[in-house]
């Protein structure tokens, strides 16, 4: 992807979308996925990751589950009750964002 | 290739070395860079993969470290408003202020019925100073740096109301009641919060650590 600028203020919500799919992950598994997902359009950056998961976890919208894994720790995120509430909500606005971005870009198209 | 226990001390001990000391942020970058260095194709020597890596994990720490004073003064805040609505609160401000109702009364030089006044608010504060002096006390320097830089975030914006008062606040506005009485009414309660946020989260702390201390490779 040439211009990750673009997905940058919608990475809390690629998180929450993912987390409410898989139910929980950890966060090489969430760059994983997501690079997966775009045919690897897109890639995460850790430096970005970790700070977006460590703050949607203080605004208390993730849980996290600690458990051993091959002698190491292993961090798993998962959404709260507020946190699927909070998904419903972000998508709504992404999908409403992607609609007028696209009024603009090519009228002609339109989401049904 | 599969990393052995001893690669992973050694991948903690490089995170030690570049001043990652959370623990939390260290078993998780562990973790991350370990599934990254096995899920690789081609081989790379563990050293130059690290020393490739540790720019990102320091900005992770970076980050961390910044965001937890705004994030404490958050949890102060809405402490603050918890505090607020218990009917406790209000049957304590009513004692109180009934207390000075009836010292009042009494034939006190103006600064001696100001320090009263400020009593409250000065009692929350002490309290704040023996946690700060008493934590950490039988860690080693760094924990206890760690610690103390916690507890002064922590304490920080609480401590404004008194610093109002022994500094930047005009006389005029210390000799008046009417202002005086609200301003460390609303410092006390603040202050409060404070403590009530410290013990709550040093109870998630204490519990969050010893499950990472029982689970820790090294341990």
């Amino acid at each position: 992807m040439a211009n990750s600028k673009l997905y940058k203020g919608s990475l809390n919500t690629i998180i929450l979308k993912l987390l409410e799919e898989q139910g929980k992950m950890y966060g090489y598994e969430i760059t994983q996925k997501v690079k997966s997902l775009t045919k690897g359009e897109l890639s995460i950056t850790e430096g970005a990751l970790y700070p977006a998961l460590h703050k949607l976890e203080a605004e208390g919208l993730l849980d996290v589950e600690v458990t051993k894994v091959d002698n190491r720790l292993r961090k798993y995120y998962k959404l709260t009750e507020a946190g699927e509430k909070e998904t419903v909500n972000r998508l709504a606005e992404l999908e409403e964002f992607i609609r007028s971005m696209q009024n603009l870009v090519n009228p002609d198209w339109r989401i049904q | 290739m599969k990393l052995v226990k001893r690669d992973i001390l050694n991948i903690d001990e490089c995170l030690k070395l570049n001043n990652i000391k959370y623990i939390d942020v260290r078993y998780e970058l562990i973790d991350h860079l370990v599934s990254e260095y096995e899920a690789m194709e081609i081989y790379q020597h563990l050293d130059s993969f690290l020393s490739e890596r540790m720019a990102w994990c320091k900005e992770i720490a970076r980050k961390k470290q910044k965001s937890i004073p705004r994030r404490l003064q958050k949890m102060v805040g809405k402490m603050f408003f918890t505090v607020l609505k218990k009917p406790k609160t209000w049957l304590c401000v009513v004692l109180v202020g009934a207390i000075f109702y009836v010292l009042s009364g009494q034939q006190f030089s103006r600064g001696t019925m100001r320090y009263i006044l400020l009593s409250p608010l000065l009692a929350c504060v002490l309290v704040q100073l023996y946690y700060m002096a008493s934590l950490g006390f039988k860690s080693n320097w760094t924990n206890k740096f760690l610690a103390l830089n916690y507890l002064v975030n922590l304490f920080a914006l609480p401590h404004f109301f008194l610093w109002g008062i022994a500094g930047w606040l005009p006389k005029e506005l210390l000799n008046n009641y009417y202002f005086m009485v609200p301003y460390i009414l609303i410092g006390t309660l603040v202050n409060y919060a404070a403590i009530l946020v410290f013990l709550k989260r040093r109870m998630g702390i204490w519990e969050e650590y010893r499950f990472i201390k029982d689970y820790m490779v090294y341990n």
